[in-house]
C-alpha cells in the first residue's frame, strides 16, 4: 500500500458512492436514525432517575457519541471489506488479490471507503463536542480521549476482521460476525450495569468495555493505567494474530478453489 | 405445492449443515436479552420506587425477556436476499421458473424458521395455558400469533422490494433491528410512552409483533383485546400484500432494464 | 526462463451426502476425498515463447497457471520463474508478470475501464508519462479508445475483455498468463485479440501462457502446446511436430474436374471421398511420380494435413480409454 494508490481508492469510492446516490443517501439517513433511536432510548431510561449506578444523563450521551463516533470511524474505513470478503472468498473473486505486488491485507481491507457514514461520523463528532464543552472535564483527560479514540477504532476492526476471516474456512458466517457486533453493542451500555464477572471478562479477557466505556471512563478520569496497557499490549497481540490468520486463510482460498 | 415443500425441505436441510450457525444465533440473543435486562434492573436499583408504570421489577424483566424472545422469529433476513439475488442478477434464473415470488420467499422463511417456530408455540402454548388462561383465550392467542408472524413476513417482503432501488442493503440491517428494537417496544413497554404516542404506536407492525404478543402472552389483557388486534392485523397483511405487488411489478420493470 | 521440475499438486474436497438424512450423517463429520489436479508436471518455456496449455475439462490447466502465478504452492516439485520462486510473491515478481483471469474480473463494475486502469498505475508504479502512452497504444490497438470512460457494466462481453487484456498489460509484463481469454467473445474480437498478443510477443518480446478449450485460440497463437489430461502432461511440442506425428501416412487430396482419376492409378491405393474428390495415400515403397498425368483434369493436390482439433480430440479419447 502507498499514498497514491490509497488516494486512488478513495476517489473511486466517491465516485461509487456517487454512482448509487440514493443508497448513499439512505445509508446516511440510516445511520442517523439509528443514532437517534440510541438517544431516545437513553432518554426514557433517564425519565425514572436522574443517575443509573452513577452514570448521569450526561455521561451516558457521551457513552452512545463516543461509540457512534468509534463505529462509523470503522465503518468509514473498513466496513466494505468486510461485508465483501465472505462472498469474494465463496465467488472465488480474490484470485487477482494474489498476483498484485502490495500487501494483500491492506490492499482488500482499505480498498474501498464507506463514504456515506461520515455523515454520521460528523454528526456524532459534533454532539459530543458540544455534550464535552458543557462538561466539565480536564483538559488533559479530553486530550487523552482523542487520542485513545483511533485505538478503539482499530479494535473494532480487528475483532471484525478476525471474525470475518472465518469465511475462509467456513462458508456461512454471517452469524459468525454477529459475535464482534453483539459484544460491541452489549459495551456501548454503562458497563456498571453487568454483572461483576461480565465486567471482568469484557475488560480482563477480551477488552470490549475498555474500548467502547473506555474513552469515557478516561474522560471521566476514572480509568486505570494498567487496564489501558493490557488494552495496548491486546491489540499488539490481536494485529499479529489477524495478520497470520490473514495469509493461512489466504493459502486455504488459493487451495480450496 | 410441491416444489414449495422442495424449497423448505433442502432449507432445513441447510440449517443443518451450517450447525454451527445455529448455536452462536442463540449466544447472541441471550446475550442481547440480557443487555437490556441488566439496564432495566441498574434503573430499579437507582430509583426509589418499586414500580415504573405498571410494572413491578418482575413484571418488566418478564416482559422485557418475553418480548425480545419473540424477535428470534421475527427476524429481517429475508429483506437482503431479495437485494443480493438483484446486484448478481441471479433474479433472472428465478425469475424465468415457474415460481412465485412471494411463495418462494415465504417456504424458505418457514424452512429457515421451522425449529423455531415450532417450540414457540409449544412455549407460548404452554405459558398462556400454566397462567390459567381459559381455552378461548389460549385459541384466540395462538390465532393472533399465527397471524402476526404472516404479517411481519409481508412486512420483511415489502421492505425486500427496496432492493430494486438500492444496492448496498447492509445498513438497512442495523437501522430495521433498532426500529424493531424500539417500536417493538424490546427495549422498554411502550405503555411507558405518553398515551397518545403509545396509541399511534401499538398499530405498526412493529408494535404487533413486539409489546402487543407479549403483552397476549403474559395474559395481561382481555379476548376484545386480542380480537381488535387480531382484526388490525388482518388489514395490515392485505394492505402490505397489495403494496408488495405494486412494488414488485415497479421494481421488476426497473430491473428488466439493468439488464444485469 | 519458467521451470517446472516435478510438480504435483492435490485437492481436498468434501462429498455431502444426498438429502436431509445424508445432511444429519453430515452433522458429525463429512467425509474428505482427495483430488489429484496435477501429477509430476516437467515443463520449461523459454523467453518469447507462446504457448498453449490444452486439456479438457478439469484436467489441471488452471491449477498450472495458478501455480506459475504463485496463487497456489506446488506440494511437491519446485517451480523457477524468472529467476523467482512464484508462491514467494515477491513485488519484484508480481511486477513481471500480467494476469488474465478469464472467468473472473478485474474491471471495476461501477466504474469506467479507466478507472480500474489508474489503480493499477498505482499498484504497478507506473509513471503518468509512460502510462498515457501506453494506454493509448493498448487502447488503440484493441480499437476500444473510445470505451474508456463508459461504466464497466455497460461494455460489451468482447470489450469487458479487452480491457482485462489491457490491465494485465498496463505494466509491461515479462511474462503474460490468460486463462481462457478469449470465453464467449465473438470471432471478430477474437481476432483482434489474437492480433493484439502477437504483436505482443514479437514487438516486446513478452512470453504469453495461455489455456483455451477453443483450438482456434491455440492454432492462431501458439507456437508451442502441452497437452494435459488428467493432471500429466501427455504431449509437449510445437503444433507442426504434432500434426506431423498424427498425420500416420503420406496421404493426398486431389480434386479434379471430371469424375475420373487423372492419372495411371494402379499403383496406389485410392479411395473416393465424394465426386470429383480423392485420397490418395502413398506407401513406403510405392513412387512418388505419378504417370500419365492428365493435368487439364486436376483442380488440385494437397497434402492432407489434420485438423489441431481433431489430433487433440484423438489424444483426449484415447488418453480416457
Amino acid at each position: 500500500m502507498n499514498k497514491r494508490l490509497y488516494k486512488v481508492f478513495i476517489s473511486q469510492s466517491i465516485q461509487e458512492c456517487l454512482v448509487y446516490r440514493s443508497t448513499s443517501i439512505f445509508v446516511a439517513l440510516f445511520g442517523i436514525m439509528f443514532f437517534s433511536i440510541e438517544m431516545i432510548t437513553g432518554i426514557i431510561y433517564y425519565e425514572y432517575s436522574d443517575t443509573i449506578l452513577g452514570w448521569t444523563r450526561n455521561d451516558y450521551f457521551s457513552l452512545i457519541c463516543t461509540s457512534n463516533i468509534i463505529l462509523s470511524m470503522y465503518q468509514v474505513l473498513f466496513v466494505s471489506a468486510h461485508e465483501n470478503l465472505s462472498d469474494d472468498i465463496i465467488e472465488g473473486n480474490l484470485d487477482y488479490v494474489f498476483v498484485r505486488p502490495v500487501k494483500s491485507f491492506w490492499y482488500y481491507a482499505l480498498y474501498r471507503l464507506d463514504i456515506p457514514s461520515a455523515v454520521n461520523l460528523v454528526i456524532a463528532i459534533i454532539i459530543q463536542m458540544v455534550i464535552i464543552s458543557k462538561s466539565n472535564y480536564y483538559r488533559i483527560n479530553i486530550i487523552e480521549y482523542v487520542i485513545f479514540i483511533p485505538f478503539a477504532m482499530m479494535f473494532v476492526f480487528l475483532v471484525n476482521q478476525l471474525m470475518v476471516m472465518f469465511s475462509f474456512w467456513k462458508e456461512k458466517t454471517n452469524k459468525l460476525m454477529g459475535v464482534p457486533e453483539s459484544l460491541i453493542d452489549a459495551s456501548t451500555r454503562p458497563k456498571v450495569i453487568y454483572p461483576n464477572s461480565i465486567i471482568f471478562f469484557l475488560t480482563w479477557v477480551l477488552p470490549f468495555f475498555t474500548a467502547i466505556n473506555g474513552p469515557v471512563e478516561i474522560l471521566k478520569g476514572n480509568i486505570s493505567v494498567v487496564e489501558l496497557v493490557w488494552f495496548i499490549i491486546f491489540l499488539v497481540v490481536l494485529s499479529i494474530i489477524v495478520g497470520m490468520v490473514w495469509k493461512r486463510g489466504l493459502a486455504k482460498y488459493a487451495s480450496a478453489n | 405445492m410441491n416444489k414449495y415443500l422442495r424449497i423448505l425441505y433442502s432449507q432445513i436441510s441447510s440449517q443443518l449443515i451450517y450447525k454451527f450457525d445455529t448455536c452462536v444465533k442463540l449466544a447472541l440473543k441471550v446475550m442481547q436479552i440480557l443487555t437490556t435486562v441488566f439496564i432495566w434492573k441498574a434503573i430499579y436499583i437507582s430509583n426509589e420506587y418499586n414500580y415504573i408504570g405498571e410494572y413491578s421489577y418482575n413484571n418488566m424483566i418478564m416482559y422485557i425477556i418475553l418480548a425480545n424472545v419473540a424477535s428470534v422469529i421475527f427476524s429481517f433476513e429475508p429483506c437482503f436476499r431479495l437485494g443480493t439475488l438483484i446486484h448478481s442478477g441471479k433474479l433472472t434464473t428465478l425469475l424465468l421458473r415457474p415460481i412465485h415470488l412471494l411463495y418462494e420467499s415465504f417456504a424458505r422463511y418457514m424452512g429457515s424458521k421451522i425449529l423455531e417456530v415450532t417450540v414457540y408455540l409449544i412455549l407460548a402454548f404452554f405459558m398462556i395455558n400454566a397462567q390459567g388462561a381459559d381455552i378461548l383465550y389460549v385459541f384466540f392467542a395462538l390465532i393472533f400469533l399465527l397471524l402476526a408472524f404472516l404479517m411481519f413476513f409481508m412486512c420483511v417482503s415489502v421492505i425486500s422490494t427496496i432492493g430494486f432501488w438500492i444496492i448496498q442493503m447492509w445498513p438497512l440491517r442495523s437501522i430495521l433491528t433498532a426500529i424493531y428494537l424500539l417500536m417493538g417496544g424490546l427495549y422498554f413497554p411502550l405503555d411507558l410512552l405518553p398515551k397518545p404516542y403509545y396509541m399511534v404506536l401499538s398499530v405498526t407492525p412493529f408494535a404487533i409483533v413486539g409489546h402487543v404478543l407479549t403483552k397476549v402472552l403474559t395474559c395481561q389483557v382481555e379476548n376484545t383485546f386480542i380480537l381488535y388486534y387480531c382484526l388490525i392485523t388482518l388489514i395490515w397483511i392485505v394492505f402490505l400484500y397489495y403494496i408488495y405487488n405494486i412494488l414488485l411489478s415497479k421494481g421488476l420493470k426497473k430491473y428488466e432494464g439493468m439488464g444485469n | 526462463m519458467i521451470e517446472c521440475k516435478n510438480v504435483s499438486y492435490k485437492y481436498e474436497t468434501f462429498e455431502k451426502k444426498a438429502g436431509l438424512k445424508g445432511s444429519i450423517l453430515d452433522f458429525g463429520k463429512r467425509e474428505k476425498k482427495e483430488v489429484t489436479a496435477l501429477d509430476d508436471i516437467n515443463l520449461s518455456i523459454v523467453e518469447g515463447d507462446i504457448i498453449g496449455i490444452l486439456g479438457p475439462n478439469g484436467a489441471g490447466k488452471t491449477t498450472l497457471i495458478k501455480l506459475l502465478t504463485g496463487i497456489i504452492k506446488p506440494q511437491q516439485g519446485t517451480i523457477d520463474s524468472l529467476g523467482c520462486n512464484p508462491f514467494s510473491k515477491t513485488p519484484n515478481y508480481l511486477s513481471q508478470i500480467g494476469v488474465v483471469l478469464g472467468q473472473k474480473t478485474q474491471l471495476i463494475w461501477d466504474l469506467p475501464a479507466f478507472e480500474t486502469l489508474k489503480m493499477l498505475q498505482a499498484i504497478y508504479n507506473v509513471s503518468n508519462a509512460s502510462f498515457s502512452v501506453r494506454l493509448k497504444y493498448l487502447t488503440e490497438k484493441l480499437q476500444i479508445a473510445d470505451k474508456l470512460f463508459i461504466p464497466v457494466r455497460k461494455l460489451s462481453l468482447g470489450e469487458r475483455i479487452k480491457f482485462e487484456l489491457v490491465c494485465s498489460v498496463i505494466h509491461s509484463p515479462k511474462v503474460l498468463f490468460l486463462d481462457e481469454p478469449t470465453i464467449g467473445v465473438d470471432i471478430v474480437s477474437q481476432y483482434a485479440i489474437y492480433d493484439f498478443l502477437h504483436e505482443l510477443n514479437s514487438k516486446e518480446k513478452t512470453t504469453i501462457i495461455l489455456t483455451s478449450h477453443y483450438m482456434n485460440d491455440i492454432e492462431k497463437m501458439a507456437n508451442r502446446i502441452a497437452v494435459i489430461i488428467k493432471g500429466k502432461i501427455v504431449k509437449e511440442s510445437t503444433i507442426d511436430e504434432i500434426r506431423k506425428e498424427y498425420s500416420t501416412q503420406n496421404c493426398y487430396i486431389i480434386e479434379t474436374k471430371e469424375n475420373k482419376i487423372p492419372f495411371d492409378a494402379k499403383a496406389y491405393r485410392i479411395e473416393r471421398i465424394e465426386s470429383c474428390k480423392y485420397k490418395l495415400y502413398l506407401n513406403e515403397d510405392s513412387e512418388n511420380i505419378l504417370n500419365n498425368v492428365n493435368i487439364s483434369n486436376i483442380v488440385s493436390i494437397r497434402e492432407e494435413v489434420p485438423k489441431l482439433e481433431e489430433i487433440i480430440f484423438k489424444m483426449f479419447t484415447q488418453e480416457n480409454q
